[in-house]
């Protein structure tokens, strides 16, 4: 946005033959349009971030002023709540619990959406269009649905109350998403650059791992921190699955932080705070590469 | 051209191994993270039973004060071990229902008065009249509250153990009182004169706060019936009383402060509303029950919140609202009847009923306990205890038993009342209305 900013403002004005293809100064009745076109762009801009900053200022006041307090900025700063949270509630068992079925679920899925991925972009198999329908068919149904049937079946092989029964069913229930997803990323890698590789002596799986998984860097993202998030939020499997208190994750963690007869709204924005940190750091890394990701494509035919 | 392909590709080929870092690195916090989780699973077995207890408000305080109740069980009870799991407050339905489902329940749970008829008719819960007769816990246990228990269950048996119960109480920020030069109301006529003088808008100050959102209707309750004097939900014939002409003029009465004496966003004001709101000085009045109690204090402080009892009506009746049994229950499926009876039983005895009456702010269940100094000497349970002292008193019981009361008085009639608050939809049509809805289900009820 700031690189726009010098051809709007110019401040070398030249004249040229053609005129109109040069900076010139702009006669007023174009620097009102443009005054305009700023106002346009920023005032919506400004209202929406408004709209979305409020709530997180929200949450960083209550989590950092002490209780009791009425004023607009949290200060004195306390940790108080921080320290409720994390000691009190059990925050530091969750936290760890939630980072490992978090980073499982999203090794889990890149490598077999990577697979499955690769086989739908590059390969021609009997019931490949019926097997992509079904699996967007298996996206219309609520997780809230397979809840039974899911704990039935964790109960037989032994996985409940394991962090591996989240896993697995996170994996699957993300599986449908990011297979889609990485198809259409292999598909834009042309495939005369593995042939290229081919012809070089590389085999299939060395043409894949030295020439198209580097390109593959914005959907591996992509795909990832998608799986990660889903399964760091996910608050209905964790509640279902797990049955003992040291096996907990954040969301559930959060929840306990809203009673019926009580709410600690301090701790209850402490735990909103240190929820969201992991999602935060991760779109901080990983959105130069998400932005590359989604528009990835879209110019190619 | 091949060796001009070559460069890039080793580029990438390095790019490759960064990515190859980046995923070496994940597995060394996943390794750190199966670490953690690998020595939490042991260490469960201590005595010979091990009991599974749900609960299903957590809060941290709660779960605090639960733990401990259950080593202090622990340490009486050396052959039995407890485990605690603590469900959250607004999702542990689901839950139960799963494990009901998959007869994967445990042998004990918290549950609410309002979800006992659900859970009896899966056939979930078991019956605990014998035991609690055999034990002599009748004459120990206070007999209202164990009435009260019983009438939650649509088959009239005792599920749910009268171990604490919760009662309505006005509580007022007592500060805010003596600086306008007020005392406490002591009729309905007081409390809206009081809440009116209360009320200065332009500092955003309001006499009471109303629950105009989730859950409206125990307050709304708590508020007009004992105004009206009614002390019953049914007329003997199954008819419901919320259109009765002394509960509708009471309701008019309680819908006019909205918007003259509360803020206009109590519209959609919930539990947590309504304790911001007061916590924060927005509002000198407020109704809930007993146990929010220790809330309003941590927030406060204790010198700057009191209560008091809802008031009798003008013809003088007094009806007490909100006497919600809490306590304990054991699931049919449970292996472990016995031990787990025993922890039940202890939830009533004079060390376990004391501590954890105490502890959650709720009016003890044991008629020993009852004369502690830690009851005498806190407001809200003061009100409460003395208001049922009053021989005439009648407590009002709500139909918990019927299937329907909870969606009725929830999802039903939620939309309608907020109409009601905003004046498109009289009171008077609302609550004949909505006692249609509730006589249909005493009726069908009754026929069974």
């Amino acid at each position: 946005m700031t690189s726009l900013l010098p051809q709007t403002r110019p401040t070398r004005p030249q004249t040229g033959d053609n005129g109109e293809y040069t900076n010139r100064p702009l006669s007023p009745l174009k620097k009102r349009a443009r005054r305009i076109d700023r106002i346009l762009t920023y005032v919506p801009l400004a209202l929406f971030l408004i709209f979305t900053l409020v709530p997180f200022y929200w949450m960083l006041l209550f989590a950092f002023r002490p209780s009791g307090s009425t004023s607009l900025v949290p200060w004195p700063i306390t940790f108080e709540h921080f320290e409720t949270v994390w000691n009190g509630s059990g925050f530091g068992i969750y936290f760890k619990n939630s980072l490992f079925v978090a980073v499982m679920s999203l090794l889990t899925s890149t490598v077999i959406a990577l697979l499955g991925g690769y086989a739908l972009a590059r390969f021609k198999f009997r019931g490949k269009t019926l097997f992509l329908v079904a699996m967007l068919c298996t996206q219309f149904v609520p997780g809230a649905m397979m809840l039974i049937p899911l704990f039935e079946i964790f109960n037989a092989v032994g996985l409940t109350d394991s962090l591996w029964s989240l896993i697995i069913s996170d994996t699957v229930f993300h599986l449908p998403l990011s297979l889609v997803l990485m198809s259409g990323f292999i598909r834009n890698v042309p495939v005369e650059l593995e042939e290229a590789a081919w012809v070089d002596g590389c085999t299939r799986i060395q043409g894949f791992r030295l020439v198209v998984l580097p390109l593959l860097k914005p959907g591996i993202v992509a795909v990832g921190s998608f799986a990660f998030i889903s399964a760091w939020n996910n608050f209905l499997f964790a509640i279902m699955f797990i049955s003992s208190q040291d096996q907990f994750t954040v969301p559930v963690g959060l929840s306990y932080l809203l009673g019926e007869f009580g709410a600690d709204f301090g701790a209850l924005a402490a735990g909103g705070v240190i929820a969201i940190i992991p999602v935060v750091l991760l779109f901080a890394y990983v959105q130069k590469f998400l932005v590359q990701g989604l528009s990835a494509g879209a110019v190619k035919g | 051209m091949m060796r001009k392909n070559k460069g890039p590709s080793l580029k990438r080929n390095r790019r490759g191994g960064t990515l190859v870092g980046v995923a070496a690195i994940i597995t060394a916090a996943l390794g750190l993270g199966a670490c953690g989780t690998g020595t939490d699973s042991s260490g469960a077995e201590g005595g010979d039973v091990v009991l599974e207890l749900w609960d299903t408000d957590t809060r941290p305080e709660r779960t605090e004060n639960l733990k401990k109740l259950i080593s202090m069980f622990e340490e009486k009870n050396p052959s039995i071990k407890v485990n605690y799991l603590g469900l959250p407050t607004d999702s542990y339905m689901q839950k139960i229902s799963t494990a009901i489902a998959t007869k994967a329940t445990p042998d004990i749970i918290t549950p609410k008065a309002s979800d006992i008829s659900a859970l009896v008719a899966q056939k979930a819960l078991a019956p605990l009249d014998e035991k609690f007769e055999g034990g002599g816990w009748d004459a120990k246990v206070s007999p209202a509250m164990t009435k009260s228990s019983k009438a939650a269950s649509p088959d009239g048996k005792l599920y749910l153990t009268p171990a604490t119960s919760l009662a309505d109480v006005i509580y007022y920020r007592s500060d805010f009182f003596k600086n306008a030069g007020l005392s406490a109301p002591t009729s309905w006529d007081d409390f809206y004169a009081v809440a009116d003088k209360l009320t200065d808008k332009s500092t955003g100050k309001f006499g009471y706060t109303l629950r105009g959102g989730n859950g409206f209707f125990s307050q709304f309750v708590q508020m007009v019936y004992p105004q009206a004097g009614v002390d019953t939900f049914f007329r003997e014939d199954g008819t419901s009383t919320l259109n009765d002409p002394a509960v509708v003029a009471a309701a008019e009465d309680y819908v006019d402060l909205y918007g003259k004496d509360t803020a206009e966003s109590d519209l959609t004001a919930d539990f947590k509303t309504m304790v911001a709101q007061f916590g924060s000085g927005g509002a000198a009045m407020l109704s809930h029950s007993i146990g929010s109690y220790p809330t309003h204090v941590a927030a406060l402080g204790a010198d700057k919140v009191a209560a008091v009892a809802p008031f009798p009506s003008k013809s003088g009746k007094s009806v007490l609202s909100g006497r919600m049994t809490t306590g304990f229950a054991m699931f049919e499926t449970s292996k472990h009847k016995e031990a787990a009876w025993k922890f039940l039983e202890y939830t009533m005895s004079v060390e376990g009923n004391s501590f954890w009456a105490q502890k959650s702010g709720y009016l003890p269940g044991n008629l020993e306990v009852a004369k502690e100094s830690w009851v005498t000497e806190n407001p809200a349970m003061q009100t409460s205890i003395k208001a049922l002292e009053n021989k005439d008193a009648v407590v009002l019981e709500q139909p918990f038993y019927l299937p329907e009361f909870n969606s009725i008085t929830t999802t039903e009639m939620l939309p309608e009342w907020q109409r009601v608050l905003q004046k498109q939809l009289s009171v008077k049509d609302f609550l004949t209305q909505s006692a249609e809805k509730l006589t249909k289900a005493q009726q069908k009820y009754m026929k069974k």
